[in-house]
């Protein structure tokens, strides 16, 4: 019964020490105005935020990292601020693809404040589309946040038909886009006002903020998990991330102890700031960071590419985006445990496809993987398609790629290529050569019966004799199997 | 003049330009929820229709001097009855808990009661006077217009519990009508011209506004997002008279207590109502 006792009080003693020691402090970028929704893209490269500092209206601005430390924030350039109000951002992982609100923005709204979509091109926020009636209403539509694999789209709206106040909705990417947007359900939702949807890198943590009552008083943060497509009963996120003031906007910073949050509590700047949470008490699961560059294979020049990263267990796209157009950079947050396919193109170029594995001990690490476009002429590229063991049939994970061959070929008509089937070095050099053929050959067949024409494509088998990697390891030998396609005309 | 006009219109249309630009925070409410400067912006204010029936409860205190007894003027000691009542509703909410609620209301009147007593009887062959057992039957009728405040309590997401003043202003006079009934075999009404065993009077009586508190207990069930059922259980109790005092001479068993005064006071009017709204 003593060891219990003492079980207990250790156990309380740990969690009024580990609660104590969430350190929380104003960011060194505040104003004296409403500072509010950060958003950190590219692991911490920029933060994007809403504030009202240079008079009265809210507008996008961006602080960048620059040798260590952040610079001035700056209104963030293009079209996004171009309404009379415009904030509430939320960025894809990559920093390319942003939502917003915006009030009587110019492109036009459907409703009293909508949701916007935008691209950054050339440094600039552009290309501003309404993101339509399925997800904008007649009323205030506001706080888009996407998820990680951009699939989830959670918003704020107090749209009649909810539970009262703001109601928390969700909508899913469909092949049609956004589908028509859905209240989050009376587990999230109240007769209160709930916001300021947050959810984590690893798709799941959730978080959001509401003035029911129980909290610390005016909105508290509220910690769910979504998974299942459910939301869990929310719970209060406590002392001191909540305060008796207004507490917004939780953001964990993905395999890292920060978290930024926003707060009207004194001590800061004045108005809403965004505060620093240290370590973070609500931390998503860890993930696996993944960042490289686009070049030219030829030249090295930096690329501009369109990547989508799928999983090649559900088959389902978990990240579409696009490599920066001045630096060729990309940044992805892929979860442990998957096997992904990785695929670029770009015009001009043969597309690129790799298999990409997150062990589930690779969660929490940075990994870099450059990607090499070839220019058609004379480009070349390994196809990920995938064979039975020991046999040429094609397994049904090849066909996202093998249709990518087949749309390649339909879009640049003039063109032909060889197809080259290669083996590892397990087996007689005999039956390898024969396998190699007969694997090049399948890839030819179902190229012809998606209409494309017999005599643009040869076919080359050469077992064991090409290998990428000398090596005798089971990683150098799954390298070596493989089929090339190089562009001959 | 002119330079007036130009000034009040631009004042109107800065204030209505204020009203509707929205901030991507947080929303603005509609315009007639954000003039109500004393009550929390977060919270939206709800219209709803009540009807139900009320349950009247009449009493009076009633004196003689002497006393005379079984008199037929008894049937005004007390009276009860039922009537409809209708509801218009507007609540403002204060916070999660706490709401002002306005009622304004048509409530129809309609209390009765019954009395077997004794009155005087004339037997006009010998100019005997006998007791003669008469059944007398009173009956009001009419409406009130009723406007209460009240402090309204959410004691949970379904029971609410409101309290406040209410204030009653009579339509027009109350009717009354009054049968009697002789229930003596010998005995007549107009013996001497029409005879007959029952009559029956109409008249009117002016009615006091009057004040008191109106108590209710509501539970609400949602029908919908927007529309939530709500039976509820009401006491209307009022402090003043429904009408001033009356003092008379009470001649009914004139032959055994010969002219009695008589006096109606301190009468009232309470009222229980059952009724359903519908919250919107």
């Amino acid at each position: 019964m003593k060891l219990i006792l003492n079980s207990l009080l250790l156990l309380c003693l740990f969690s009024i020490v580990a609660s104590s020691q969430v350190t929380v402090s104003p960011v060194e970028f505040n104003s004296s105005k409403d500072d509010f929704n950060s958003n950190i893209t590219q692991n911490g490269k920029s933060i994007y935020f809403t504030s009202n500092r240079n008079g009265g209206s809210q507008r996008v601005f961006i602080v960048e990292e620059r040798n260590g430390s952040l610079n001035s924030p700056k209104e963030a350039s293009g079209a996004i601020n171009d309404g009379k109000e415009s904030g509430a951002v939320a960025l894809t992982s990559d920093g390319q693809f942003m939502l917003f609100a915006a009030f009587e923005h110019e492109v036009g709204g459907i409703g009293r404040l909508d949701i916007y979509s935008a691209e950054k091109i050339n440094g600039k926020w552009t290309n501003v589309k309404n993101l339509g009636p399925n997800i904008n209403s007649s009323g205030w539509d506001s706080q888009p946040m996407i998820s990680n694999d951009g699939n989830i789209l959670l918003f704020s709206s107090d749209r009649d038909g909810g539970y009262g106040g703001t109601d928390i909705y969700i909508s899913f990417r469909t092949a049609d886009g956004w589908s028509k947007a859905e209240n989050a359900g009376k587990n999230i939702n109240s007769e209160y006002d709930e916001m300021t949807p947050v959810i984590g890198v690893d798709n799941s943590n959730f978080t959001f903020a509401s003035n029911r009552p129980g909290g610390y008083g005016e909105f508290d943060i509220y910690i769910s998990k979504y998974k299942f497509n459910r939301f869990d009963k929310p719970v209060n996120a406590g002392e001191p991330i909540n305060s008796s003031a207004d507490d917004f906007y939780y953001y964990s910073m993905p395999n890292s102890d920060i978290a930024y949050f926003s707060s009207s509590r004194p001590g800061g700047q004045g108005g809403l700031d965004i505060y620093k949470a240290v370590p973070n008490p609500y931390e998503s699961d860890a993930v696996l960071l993944l960042s490289g560059v686009v070049k030219d294979a030829k030249n090295g020049s930096l690329l501009d590419a369109n990547i989508i990263i799928t999983d090649l267990e559900s088959g389902k796209k978990v990240a579409d985006l696009r490599s920066d157009d001045n630096t060729g950079e990309y940044f992805v947050i892929l979860q442990q445990g998957r096997t992904y396919s990785i695929t670029a193109d770009k015009e001009d170029y043969v597309f690129f496809s790799s298999r990409y594995e997150v062990p589930a001990g690779d969660a929490g690490s940075t990994q870099t993987k450059n990607i090499e476009l070839s220019p058609i002429s004379g480009g070349n590229t390994r196809l990920l398609v995938f064979f039975d063991f020991d046999k040429a049939t094609l397994k049904k994970e090849s066909v996202p790629e093998l249709d990518r061959v087949a749309s390649f070929l339909k879009k640049y008509k003039n063109v032909k290529i060889l197809l080259e089937g290669h083996t590892d070095d397990v087996g007689a050099p005999d039956y390898n050569q024969k396998l190699s053929e007969s694997r090049a050959n399948s890839v030819k067949e179902y190229l012809v019966n998606k209409d494309i024409a017999s005599n643009r494509i040869n076919t080359a088998g050469f077992g064991l004799s090409k290998p990428l990697v000398n090596e005798k390891t089971d990683a150098a030998r799954a390298t070596n199997r493989r089929v090339e396609m190089k562009i001959i005309e | 003049m002119k330079n007036v006009l130009l000034f009040v219109s631009l004042m109107i249309f800065a204030s209505v330009h204020i009203f509707t630009q929205e901030d991507v925070l947080r929303p603005k409410k509609p315009q007639h929820i954000q003039q109500d400067v004393n009550l929390d912006a977060n919270y939206k204010i709800r219209y709803g229709i009540e009807v139900g029936i009320n349950y009247n409860l009449y009493s009076s205190d009633q004196r003689w001097l002497p006393i005379v007894d079984q008199s037929l003027l008894n049937v005004y000691g007390k009276a009860e009855g039922i009537s409809p009542y209708f509801v218009a509703m507007l609540d403002f909410p204060i916070n999660s808990k706490f709401g002002i609620q306005t009622r304004l209301s048509y409530e129809g009147r309609g209390f009765s009661n019954e009395y077997d007593g004794i009155a005087d009887c004339y037997i006009a062959d010998d100019f005997q006077i006998v007791d003669a057992e008469v059944r007398i039957n009173s009956k009001f009728s009419g409406a009130d217009i009723g406007f209460s405040a009240l402090l309204r309590y959410n004691v949970t997401d379904e029971i609410e519990i409101a309290l406040g003043p209410m204030l009653l202003i009579p339509s027009a006079d109350y009717e009354i009508e009054e049968t009697q009934t002789v229930l003596s075999e010998e005995c007549f009404f107009n013996y001497d011209t029409d005879p007959t065993k029952q009559i029956s009077s109409t008249s009117k009586i002016g009615i006091n506004t009057r004040f008191g508190i109106d108590l209710g207990f509501s539970y609400n069930i949602p029908l919908s997002d927007a529309v939530t059922l709500a039976p509820s259980l009401r006491l209307n109790y009022m402090f003043n008279k429904l009408f001033d005092d009356m003092a008379g001479i009470d001649v009914t068993r004139e032959s055994l207590y010969g002219s009695a005064f008589y006096e109606l006071v301190d009468a009232k009017l309470n009222v229980l109502k059952f009724g359903f709204a519908l919250w919107f």
